[in-house]
């Protein structure tokens, strides 16, 4: 918003334009671990799940067979109708949006137009919305939510006066950042979605909004035709809690039938991790999830046709034929806005070798591999993180110099340097323990799944850091030495401190970068570190789902480019969106892959 | 006891001057375990601790298990009806149909003989005995009497409904306390169970929320029908805030604003319906836990956090023109009416009312916590300005002048917190250690004797060398100024004052330490006669040096209002109000009634005895000031009348004087009232 004040500026909405959220800023990095810190604990001690269970309200799924038919005359003079069967759902699934405006409304604009025309088909927009977890970055608070989820999706809907369509959300882990306190009083208000401060309730008919009718933070929805879609809350990476499996019992022996097909969202792809890290930390794969608790003693007598998950910022398709013969499809699709996350590294390295199914990655992996090579741009990328860095640099070559000076040392070269330096560091507790310390953190960063890389890598990274310290912090005392100046005057003090710092700052976060891509390219570690220090706002994706007589039929649509500009719509436009793109390199949605097409299955009893 | 001793004619008796002594150290040494407490002392290093933990726990836990969504969640929500008859209109029509969300009436219907409806507000309540139970005692009477402007007496009955403000406790919040700093005091003050007990409504202010309200809902909230001090009050609340439907169109809301200043959604959606269901023309009584009018106008980041708190869209729903945030907009007709703004938080009078007469706002925090002052910030809050031309009128108990001197006791501060000296000392003995380990070292010549001038140029030298030869020592006296700046922190204090002060104070407190320490070097060589120094001087000096920077801070740039006061604790300036509803009228007058000086000596009674509970009788169940003059009650000012008029809502007035002159005291002459 450069503009000047005076002039005003056509495209001026209310809506707020967020970047994307800078992971490695330093107040960003507190903040997060303060977050994750504090929320790991009340998440254990004081678990929101069970408050919510002493809901009065009754074990109830969401029913979404039959709609509401005018008959005799237009829907403007007559009312009167009656309640017929629905011969077909849509169902949007979009999850891990809320980051920055580009990304994030680039997809609310295409899940609220009417219809999205791709390869000559055209998918109407869907009567259910589903959002799949990680509905805000960074960290769960009012604002972020109102800033970062409330203002794109209210823009894409905001002209909307044809069917209200119907938002269910499950919470995410940075849902839970805060205990669910945001979440629940946004998601659980039986009003509509999503509403601002100046919105009175007083005027009811708000038709550019969602309507929500949750009340939980996991649910039920009955589809139409046997259909079924389970949204389950795993809080922080934790599990099924015990209230939640009564609420899903209940609704398998009252409402389900025998051989109802069921669609299940989970705020992770836990298979995909028991894949990946089960090997690594017994943890992952012995949860009640993966020990497939649900599938024989929740829904035993139905089928889970589809598994769909989020926290993963990337397409990621798996389709299984079981040994029973019948299909289950596993898809992580977390493209509603966030950074992308590579498909890359172990996830690729992981299910190359299986053979007893076929899978399919937006972006590919070789794509992936080629954006990682950004990451020598990482100090330009995270400018801000180079103050930590420089901020190590300077205090260790300080503690040294001044050491030095007590010695009353003549160093003239830098292998003198070096083992004067050495020594030192040996000598004196507070300097080994500051090198310690050094390393220590550098291990702390490291991928904390595999070990040994921990170890090796970990040390790696910390011994160059310490070797960079060390070659300018000397470079720095000559450098002003050599001119004239008196060790540890202030000239000398102030113009080697300005060395150090800038050093610090250019050449560690330089070796951050160069580290990441190390790791994440050839050792295929560090995928998430690697990639949200780019932060890519591009290969967007979300899934368009319809439910009719013969089965389900998933559209995997995705965005390879988002816009990077936006105008505001005419009514030449047609759309119900209060911006539109304005952006001629942006790409237009399509299909990742061909629609996954999963046939109505029988279920076999044992 | 041991006090009557020394008039005796001094014997040469040891043993008696040796039990003398003992019974002083004992007395200085054990913790007060008899029903009188003492006042809390903020600055002693263990409740600075205490505060600290507390506040950092229950500022997460607000924001993450926020106490009030749970109450929200299975307490059905309510309000109470005090009408004569009660009305059962559907006024909210567009409400969803679902339970979840309706409000149910639960009506207390007023006896056809009551001619007025009695109610008392007191807050920030619950520290010392001394304060407490004088206020409380005033409190149970049936009736006291005040003297009138006029010099006639009026007889002021006990009211029907007793409202605690906020702050019901201190330090923190914990069931003890609650038990000896509140319960204790107001059930001695009512030694027998009135047959019809009053009503006691309760808001939690920021020091209940400090146990996330755990303590606060066991003694206010927890049943239907829960009693106070063994049914001497009875409490029908059954959430945190309350909505009370008084005859004649007055509302009583009382919100609840956590520790962030703010209602959560579902109290808002709770007041929503409440607002709904009044008819225009009504008028509120807001009490909130804090004066947030006044803080809007102390401190600008409270002002744009209020711009956007829920707190201001139900102000704004209730009042859409609101003229006490929006001067200089023309009155016009308003649908509902908020006529009076009552708060605690800040322990001392401050009424402030707008150049029109129709906004009525009043901090009433006298219920026994130590006394905030009036001056600095507050009084300069709604100071009338050159230009303006609607100026406020105000009026502080006590007075901002007596409050300014006041502030003078800061100069003391070493002595009326005698434990705080260990922080300073602490600090001053590290810094000053290291400091001394690295003057050997340097190149700075020390003074051979000790000469105050040499004293503060050489500190000034060995400062200077320090800063680029010791890396330890540097981050040592940064993060010195870091936490005196930290310490301004604890209050919404003025940016650039944060800066100024607390840098300025970080400094200050820095050099002195360097001073200290080349005296130290000087004196002597012994290490620990020189830790001793470092200690024992550090502590007096730091303690005094932070007295001064409170008394400068508050008697001259106005800031640190509650650091200032909270060192000195006084425990007189104390107030409550009385309100009077005229049934017939539907006028309301308020009587602000203060206690200027509280007795500091009691004598236990025997004047009641309790038939429900026999044993009651066997324990004190009464206490008496030793002097009974000290005791004294007086009308701060008013009585003010806010009597409802049909254009303004309500038109505030002082029968008995003039208010020309807001900053003159009133005149108590007869012939120069209206």
């Amino acid at each position: 918003m450069s503009q000047k004040p005076n002039e005003p500026n056509p495209n001026e909405t209310p809506y707020k334009r967020e970047k994307m959220v800078g992971w490695y800023d330093p107040g960003q990095l507190m903040k997060t671990a303060n977050e994750v810190l504090v929320s790991t604990i009340l998440g254990k001690h004081a678990d929101r799940r069970l408050v919510q269970a002493l809901n009065p309200e009754k074990i109830q799924a969401y029913e979404y067979t039959k709609e509401f038919k005018v008959t005799g005359g237009s829907q403007e003079t007559s009312a009167s109708g009656e309640w017929v069967n629905r011969d077909a759902l849509w169902v949007d699934y979009v999850s891990d949006l809320g980051d920055g405006w580009n990304s994030t409304y680039a997809v609310a604009y295409h899940l609220a137009q009417d219809g999205l025309e791709i390869e000559g088909q055209l998918l109407p927009r869907a009567q259910v919305l589903i959002m799949g977890g990680d509905e805000v970055y960074p960290t769960a608070t009012s604002d972020e939510y109102q800033n970062r989820l409330e203002h794109p999706y209210g823009a894409a809907l905001q002209n909307n006066e044809g069917e209200r369509p119907h938002l269910f959300a499950i919470p995410g882990n940075h849902d839970w950042y805060d205990s669910l306190a945001s979440f629940t009083r946004i998601f659980f208000d039986k009003s509509y979605f999503p509403l601002f401060d100046d919105d009175t309730l007083a005027d009811s008919f708000q038709p550019g909004k969602w309507y929500l009718p949750q009340q939980r933070s996991y649910f039920a929805l009955k589809l139409p035709h046997g259909y079924w879609l389970i949204g389950v809350d795993l809080q922080l990476s934790a599990d099924l809690d015990t209230l939640q499996i009564d609420y899903f019992k209940e609704i398998a022996q009252k409402q389900m039938q025998v051989g109802d097909q069921i669609i299940l969202c989970a705020p992770e792809p836990y298979w995909v991790f028991a894949e990946m890290y089960g090997h690594l930390k017994k943890a992952y794969k012995e949860t009640r999830l993966n020990r497939g608790y649900l599938e024989s003693k929740v829904f035993k007598d139905q089928k889970i046709v589809a598994y769909l998950a989020g926290d993963l910022h990337h397409y990621f398709r798996l389709h299984e034929i079981q040994p029973d013969q019948t299909e289950v499809v596993r898809i992580t699709a977390g493209g509603g806005g966030a950074f992308l996350h590579p498909t890359n590294g172990q996830l690729n390295d992981t299910y190359q070798e299986k053979r007893d199914c076929t899978q399919f990655s937006f972006p590919t992996p070789e794509e992936c591999q080629r954006l990682c090579w950004r990451n020598f741009f990482f100090p330009l990328l995270n400018w801000r993180f180079g103050i930590l860095t420089a901020l190590v640099y300077f205090l260790t070559s300080w503690s040294i110099l001044a050491f030095m000076k007590i010695e009353g040392n003549q160093i003239n070269n830098y292998l003198d340097a070096f083992w004067v330096t050495f020594a030192g560091v040996l000598q004196t507790p507070v300097a080994a323990l500051w090198a310690a310390l050094i390393l220590g953190g550098f291990l702390m960063f490291t991928d904390t799944h595999s070990k040994w890389y921990r170890v090796v890598a970990g040390l790696t990274h910390g011994v160059v850091h310490l070797a960079c310290i060390f070659l300018i912090g000397w470079g720095s005392y000559f450098l002003t030495v050599d001119n004239g100046m008196k060790a540890l005057e202030p000239t000398q003090f102030f113009s080697s401190a300005v060395i150090i710092f800038s050093g610090g700052w250019i050449v560690g976060s330089m070796i951050f970068g160069v580290y990441l891509f190390v790791s994440l390219n050839i050792f295929g570690r560090h995928s998430n570190e690697a990639f949200s220090s780019l932060a890519i706002a591009d290969y967007k994706n979300f899934l368009r789902m319809k439910i009719d007589k013969t089965g389900l039929t998933i559209y995997p649509i995705g965005i390879r480019r988002v816009p990077r500009n936006w105008r505001a719509a005419t009514a030449a436009d047609h759309t119900v969106s209060a911006l539109v793109p304005d952006d001629p390199k942006a790409t237009p949605p399509f299909l990742i892959e061909k629609p996954i097409y999963l046939k109505r299955q029988e279920v076999v009893r044992d | 006891m041991a006090l009557e001793k020394v008039n005796e004619p001094v014997v040469a008796n040891d043993k008696k001057i040796l039990a003398l002594l003992a019974a002083l150290l004992k007395k200085l040494w054990q913790k007060d375990t008899s029903v009188q407490q003492k006042m809390v002392g903020w600055y002693s290093p263990s409740q600075l601790l205490r505060t600290s933990s507390e506040v950092l726990v229950s500022s997460i836990l607000g924001r993450h298990a926020d106490r009030r969504s749970i109450e929200a969640s299975n307490r059905p929500p309510k309000y109470f009806d005090f009408s004569p008859a009660p009305q059962f209109t559907n006024h909210h029509s567009h409400a969803k149909d679902d339970e979840k969300f309706n409000l149910a009436a639960k009506p207390f219907p007023i006896a056809q003989d009551q001619r007025t409806l009695w109610i008392d507000y007191v807050s920030d309540l619950g520290d010392g005995w001394n304060s407490t139970y004088a206020v409380a005692s005033q409190l149970a009477q049936k009736n006291i009497a005040v003297t009138l402007p006029d010099g006639t007496t009026e007889t002021l009955l006990r009211g029907n409904i007793l409202i605690f403000g906020g702050d019901e406790v201190y330090p923190t919040a914990a069931r003890e306390e609650y038990e000896n700093r509140l319960v204790t005091p107001y059930k001695l003050a009512l030694p027998t169970r009135p047959a019809k007990p009053p009503l006691l409504f309760a808001l939690p202010g920021n020091h209940d929320w400090y146990d996330s309200l755990s303590s606060f809902i066991e003694f206010f909230g927890d049943f239907e029908r829960s009693d106070f001090a063994e049914g001497r009050w009875r409490v029908p609340q059954n959430r945190s805030y309350f909505a009370l439907k008084l005859p004649q169109g007055w509302w009583i809301l009382g919100v609840d604003v956590q520790l962030r200043s703010d209602l959560d959604h579902w109290q808002f959606k709770y007041f929503e319906k409440v607002v709904q269901m009044m008819r225009p023309g009504e008028r509120v009584i807001l009490c909130c836990a804090e004066p947030y009018w006044m803080f809007n106008k102390m401190y600008k980041a409270s002002q744009a956090k209020y711009d956007k708190s829920k707190l201001k869209r139900l102000v704004d729903l209730i009042d859409p023109k609101n003229v006490l945030n929006e001067e200089g907009e023309t009155e016009k007709d308003k649908d509902k009416h908020i006529a009076l703004f009552l708060a605690g938080d800040l322990h001392h009078y401050f009424r402030v009312l707008n150049h029109e007469r129709t906004e009525l706002s009043i901090t009433a925090g006298g219920g026994g916590a130590f006394l905030h002052p009036t001056h600095g910030l507050v009084n300069r809050a709604f100071k009338p300005k050159r230009n303006q031309s609607k100026p406020y009128q105000t009026r502080g108990y006590p007075t901002p002048r007596q409050s300014w001197w006041l502030g003078f006791w800061n100069l003391l501060f070493p002595f009326f917190n005698l434990s705080f000296g260990l922080i300073p000392g602490v600090i001053y003995l590290l810094f000053s250690w290291l400091l001394a380990i690295r003057l050997n070292q340097m190149t700075t010549e020390l003074p051979q004797q000790i000469q105050f001038t040499a004293l503060f140029t050489s500190a000034w030298k060995a400062l200077q060398e320090v800063a680029f030869h010791s890396p330890s020592l540097t981050v040592f006296m940064l993060a010195m100024v870091i936490v005196f700046f930290l310490f301004t922190k604890t209050e919404p204090n003025a940016p650039s004052f944060r800066l100024c002060g607390g840098v300025i104070h970080g400094l200050v407190h820095i050099y002195a330490a360097t001073v200290l320490c080349i005296f130290g070097v000087i004196v002597t060589t012994s290490i620990p006669l020189r830790a001793l120094i470092f200690f024992g001087l550090g502590a007096v000096l730091g303690s005094f040096l932070m007295g001064l920077y409170l008394f400068v801070s508050l008697n001259f740039c106005g800031q640190h209002i509650t650091a200032a006061f909270s060192s000195l604790r006084i425990e007189d300036w104390k107030n409550f109000l009385r309100l009077k509803l005229d049934l017939e009228t539907g006028a309301l007058t308020i009587y602000p009634i203060g206690l200027r000086r509280v007795p500091r000596a009691w004598e236990p009674q025997y004047s009641g005895y309790d038939t429900v509970q026999p044993f009651d009788a066997i324990i004190h169940n009464h206490y008496k000031p030793k002097d009974e003059s000290r005791l004294q009650i007086e009308l701060i000012e008013g009585p003010i009348t806010l009597t409802p008029h049909k254009k303004k809502g309500v038109e505030v007035s002082f029968p008995l004087y003039d208010l020309t002159n807001p900053r003159k005291e009133p005149s108590h002459d007869v012939s120069k009232t209206q």
